[in-house]
């Protein structure tokens, strides 16, 4: 598998390296979500929101219908 | 008093001195941007280290606690760098190739072909053209699969002065002889400043390699043709000066450039670069230029190439570059990472891959 928030530490890369990492042939991706990362007590800049979070997943689902994030 | 009253009352004090706190940290940000103004005007550089320090000696003389020095340094100096921010642009957005300079994505057309639409685009041929027949057999396969463009190098940048060293201008012309008998577009990589006006004729497509990304002279010299460039990332090299090699291209009149990610040197050996495949999204967001993955140099192994490949799509390249040889074990280079023409086949997943 792979990890997208801790390879990238960028927000704005975790969608597109999580579809890299799943067109490469992971078996899974890992992100960190935060209900207010600016608060978080660690990693404040690379977690998702909530909101975030919701988007990242439509975008995924969008572009492996077969994912399972159930 | 008791302890809670006690508390509240020191908390509202706290209150107050934030409230202060903001209050005086956006009087200094307005007094810093009126600065850059003046400095700007004056054609001055903004950032000043001497003035920097000396404001920081200025803390270290006056502080009489509880705070450390160094920590109160420490925040200073993160209220200089916000003030740095307030004040100016950063660099990039200056630059010609920033996608704050121009929104919309460039698109490179020759002919009937498009690099940077939206389409996923391939570009495939031998490393190094060595015959006639070579390259003609070659262009028949690409375009058997609908490809569009064929790389091939004539002029050869080898680690061995004893290697290869390709066919130079010859090699060109066969190149071109094959390409245009099966309709595809040339790429080619081109070493000197002083190869470039000879090889225009043949070529379609200028590509400047890894080891030339900061050959300034060369970047100056394609930027003054009127062909699309090919840049290919340093093997050393970080992003921004990848981007400010395209920008020499830009800043000599030519807007036609197409990144190329190709691996860069770690310390991992099981492939002959670590592809980095975050390098395509982050470009895409900070330049509007094409950009694409070499699968091959990037990985130096063919059982690498699908994968990475329809990695490369997935994260937004806009074309993936591939070497196909005849017959790679005789190739004269990369005997080990070209793609047979038999093995070429198989792009099942990327089905917006335009083959068309």
């Amino acid at each position: 598998m792979v990890d997208v928030t801790h390879s990238t530490g960028r927000k704005d890369l975790l969608l597109p390296t999580a579809k890299a990492a799943y067109a490469i042939g992971a078996d899974a991706v890992m992100v960190e979500v935060h209900p207010f990362p600016a608060l978080a007590l660690s990693d404040a800049n690379q977690q998702l929101d909530f909101q975030e979070f919701d988007t990242f997943i439509e975008n995924l689902t969008t572009t492996f219908p077969a994912l399972n994030v159930q | 008093m008791d302890q809670h009253a006690e508390l509240k009352r020191l908390r509202d004090e706290l209150d107050l001195v934030n409230a202060e706190l903001l209050e005086l940290m956006n009087r200094r940000g307005q007094i810093a941007v009126e600065i850059g103004k003046v400095k700007r005007a004056q054609g001055l550089d903004r950032y000043d280290p001497v003035r920097e320090r000396q404001m920081l000696e200025s803390i270290a003389a006056n502080n009489h606690g509880p705070f450390e020095t160094g920590r109160l340094q420490h925040v200073f100096k993160e209220i200089f760098k916000a003030s740095l921010e307030l004040q100016g642009e950063d660099r990039t957005r200056k630059l010609l190739v920033s996608r704050k300079q121009k929104p919309t994505n460039t698109i490179i057309r020759i002919g009937d072909a498009v690099i940077g639409d939206g389409s996923q685009q391939l570009i495939a041929g031998p490393c190094a053209v060595e015959s006639e027949e070579q390259v003609f057999e070659v262009a028949e396969q690409l375009a058997k699969h609908g490809v569009k463009f064929m790389r091939g190098g004539a002029y050869k940048p080898r680690t061995s002065p004893y290697d290869f060293q390709g066919l130079g201008l010859e090699g060109l012309k066969m190149l071109k002889k094959a390409a245009d008998a099966h309709g595809l577009h040339v790429i080619t990589e081109i070493m000197t400043p002083s190869a470039v006006e000879s090889a225009l004729p043949y070529v379609d497509i200028i590509q400047v390699g890894a080891r030339n990304m900061q050959n300034f002279d060369l970047l100056k010299e394609v930027g003054r043709t009127n062909k699309p460039v090919l840049l290919k990332r340093g093997l050393a090299a970080t992003l921004e000066e990848f981007m400010y090699a395209a920008e020499y291209i830009m800043a000599s009149g030519n807007d036609q450039v197409i990144l190329c990610e190709r691996g860069i040197r770690t310390y991992e050996r099981a492939t002959r670069n670590t592809l980095d495949i975050s390098a395509v999204p982050i470009l895409k967001q900070e330049t509007h230029l094409p950009v694409m993955v070499d699968v091959t140099h990037s990985t130096g192994r063919k059982d690498l190439l699908l994968p990475t490949a329809k990695a490369a799509y997935a994260i937004g390249a806009d074309a993936v570059m591939v070497e196909v040889h005849p017959f790679p074990a005789l190739a004269l280079s990369d005997g080990s990472d070209s793609e047979a023409r038999n093995t070429s086949s198989g792009n099942g997943r990327c089905d917006a891959l335009d083959r068309a």
